[in-house]
């Protein structure tokens, strides 16, 4: 539906986007995730036709739209500052799109007033945009866009300015609305939780490239390297050593030092050095060893901070290997004030190597 | 601090203070309208007896007939023209990718800086090239090239002050370059063409040291007969003139008020 083929952008001296290649399915919900500076809007710009490349080809339903300006390629977009127009009621601002190609009064105002219905704005044609709140002012961008029946829906951080609660629910409206409809939809985000709630896929970028395409489930498990995993928040990450195989399960050093974590062997590295990582909730506190088991480390609590459901607690490993665990309130184990002396265990299978 | 201000000295106080200022700075303003009703020929104060035959004076010679009419026609049509110029100007410096265009900016801004004297002599010298000395064309050049920074400035920085994604918006629903200008660039520059229509005609208006090289018998503009007038007499007509000059001034400000804040056309220029 949407094929991007060795898309270029440059500003000056600074590379945008670097020889992207990507193919979107028709109907998909797709996320580019990245952090600031990563090229995701500068991409998604691209796709608009807002800028034009300075090498590649970007393909609308398999037709060259390259050359093909902004106001002539079908789409539609949603934007971080709902970019309504101010000098134009909520009527105008949703039939805006159909005024410009041409749509006769009538039609226009069917149209909207079904499109206001489907965010549930149902007699707001008359509001302006400045008396309405975020949540609607981002509604009324949500009608404009879908009013137009466009080939493909793009979004630019369109949440980021919402509150959670809000946040929230747009998300499952957004989610449901494309559902429904069944417009390609691509959507730009630094916010991970959004990019892996919402989409079918995601892509994650940095520095112009495209680093990870995948479902979110396959991105969150199976991260590709250390970026994606310190980007998708992932604690407990560090570069380390193989220095024993056997029987399926790999030893590695973290940082060269210290104790070795004990690994299941899942055939993807060879010797020598790699990523790894563990979930902060997957580690546990325990009195002492158990007899046959393996990965019992030693530390001493450096910090303990409530957040609600868990505490966070960082523990000291020595060495300088600093882990984050996250230990259910209700079943603390042990006093877990700072020098506390602790043993933590680590399933083999929860040391995750990338 | 200012609040300190306001907390140390307390309210009445900054307001006395604020109203004494503005009445110190009113004064010169105050002796002219006063004496413009001044009954006797000469520019004495305070007046000995009043009268309106100063402002009568006005309205019955020809060449401050002549010279009111001149100065309105002169400053709409300059100032229609340098509006159509300063928006082609304005989007082209803004948005254009012309290499030459910030050159070209610092020209049309450079009639600020530039004597008054220096462009009157310069604009004669082409009049008498050219044909037309004296003639409505030249004054009208004159008047759009001292009136076009106004106009200018402040098409710019209301150009500036239009979000990004708006333009994005517009153009990603279907409007194309011209229909984006119509539908939305134009109704978001309304506190920039009146801010640009404000300054231009106030400027105009008041407009002495080109026009006074420029003009003809035929062509005065009122600041120009002004000046003759007072060459020859000086009595209290000058003083009737500038009264009038004040009050044009604050119903403009008033008007330019209802129509859409002086503070908001104003804090284009802050801005900037």
């Amino acid at each position: 539906m949407v094929r991007l083929q060795g898309l270029s952008k440059n500003f000056g001296a600074t590379v945008a986007v670097d020889r992207v290649d990507l193919e979107i399915a028709r109907g998909e919900l797709f996320g580019l995730l990245g952090p600031s500076g990563s090229g995701k809007s500068t991409l998604l710009g691209l796709i608009a036709g807002f800028h034009e490349p300075d090498s590649g080809v970007v393909f609308i339903e398999d037709k060259d739209v390259t050359a093909v300006p902004a106001h002539r390629r079908n789409l539609a977009m949603m934007f971080q500052n709902y970019a309504l127009f101010p000098h134009l009621n909520v009527f105008d601002n949703v039939g805006f799109g159909l005024k410009m190609k041409g749509v006769p009064r009538k039609i226009i105002q069917e149209k909207v007033k079904e499109a206001l219905s489907i965010v549930r704005l149902e007699g707001y044609e008359n509001r302006w945009p400045h008396q309405l709140s975020g949540g609607q002012q981002q509604r009324v961008g949500l009608a404009r866009a879908l009013v137009v029946d466009p080939k493909v829906l793009l979004l630019d951080e369109p949440l980021s300015a919402l509150d959670k609660g809000l946040r929230d629910e747009m998300r499952m409206e957004i989610k449901e609305i494309q559902r429904k409809s069944g417009i390609t939809t691509i959507f730009v985000t630094h916010d991970q939780n959004e990019a892996l709630s919402l989409s079918d896929r995601v892509a994650i970028m940095d520095g112009g490239k495209i680093i990870q395409i995948d479902s979110p489930r396959q991105i969150h498990s199976r991260p590709k390297n250390s970026f994606v995993a310190r980007f998708l928040g992932l604690q407990n990450v560090f570069s380390g050593k193989i220095v024993r195989r056997e029987g399926g399960l790999v030893w590695v050093v973290p940082s060269g030092r210290g104790q070795p974590w004990v690994a299941q062997d899942r055939g993807l590295m060879e010797q020598g050095e790699c990523t790894f990582y563990v979930r902060p909730e997957r580690i546990r506190i325990v009195d002492q060893p158990r007899e046959g088991s393996q990965n019992y480390l030693y530390g001493v609590v450096k910090e303990t901070t409530y957040q609600g459901v868990y505490n966070e607690i960082r523990i000291e490993l020595g060495e300088g290997v600093h882990l984050m665990v996250y230990d259910m309130t209700e079943t603390q184990v042990v006093g877990l004030d700072p020098g506390t002396r602790v043993i933590t265990h680590i399933d083999p299978k929860d040391v995750v190597i990338i | 601090m200012i609040a300190r201000l306001f907390r140390h000295w307390g309210r009445n106080t900054i307001a006395l203070l604020v109203i004494l200022i503005l009445l110190f700075l009113s004064i010169p303003s105050l002796v002219i309208v006063v004496s413009s009703f001044n009954a006797s020929p000469v520019l004495d104060f305070p007046p000995r007896g009043l009268a309106l035959r100063w402002y009568l004076n006005l309205a019955e010679r020809p060449d401050f007939r002549l010279g009111f009419i001149n100065t309105l026609v002169v400053g709409g049509i300059s100032t229609l023209i340098a509006l159509s110029a300063g928006m082609g100007g304005a989007i082209a410096i803004f948005r254009g990718s012309l290499p030459g265009r910030q050159v070209i900016h610092a020209m049309a801004l450079s009639t600020l800086v530039l004597p008054g004297v220096l462009i009157g002599v310069g604009l004669l010298m082409l009049a008498s090239k050219a044909g037309g000395v004296g003639g409505f064309t030249v004054v009208i050049i004159a008047h759009v090239l001292m009136v076009l920074p106004f106009v200018l400035r402040s098409l710019l920085v209301s150009l500036e002050n239009i979000d990004e994604n708006l333009e994005k918006a517009a153009m990603i629903f279907g409007a194309s370059p011209l229909k984006k200008f119509y539908y939305v660039t134009l109704p978001m520059l309304k506190p920039g063409i009146g801010a640009g229509i404000l300054f231009a005609l106030v400027t105009s208006v008041n407009e002495f040291a080109v026009s006074l090289f420029v003009v003809a018998r035929s062509t005065q503009t009122l600041p120009v007969v002004l000046f003759n007038y007072t060459m020859a007499y000086v009595d209290p007509t000058i003083a009737a003139v500038s009264t009038l000059y004040i009050l044009a001034t604050i119903l403009v400000v008033l008007l330019m008020q209802r129509l859409g804040g002086m503070a908001q056309i104003l804090r284009l220029e802050e801005r900037g």
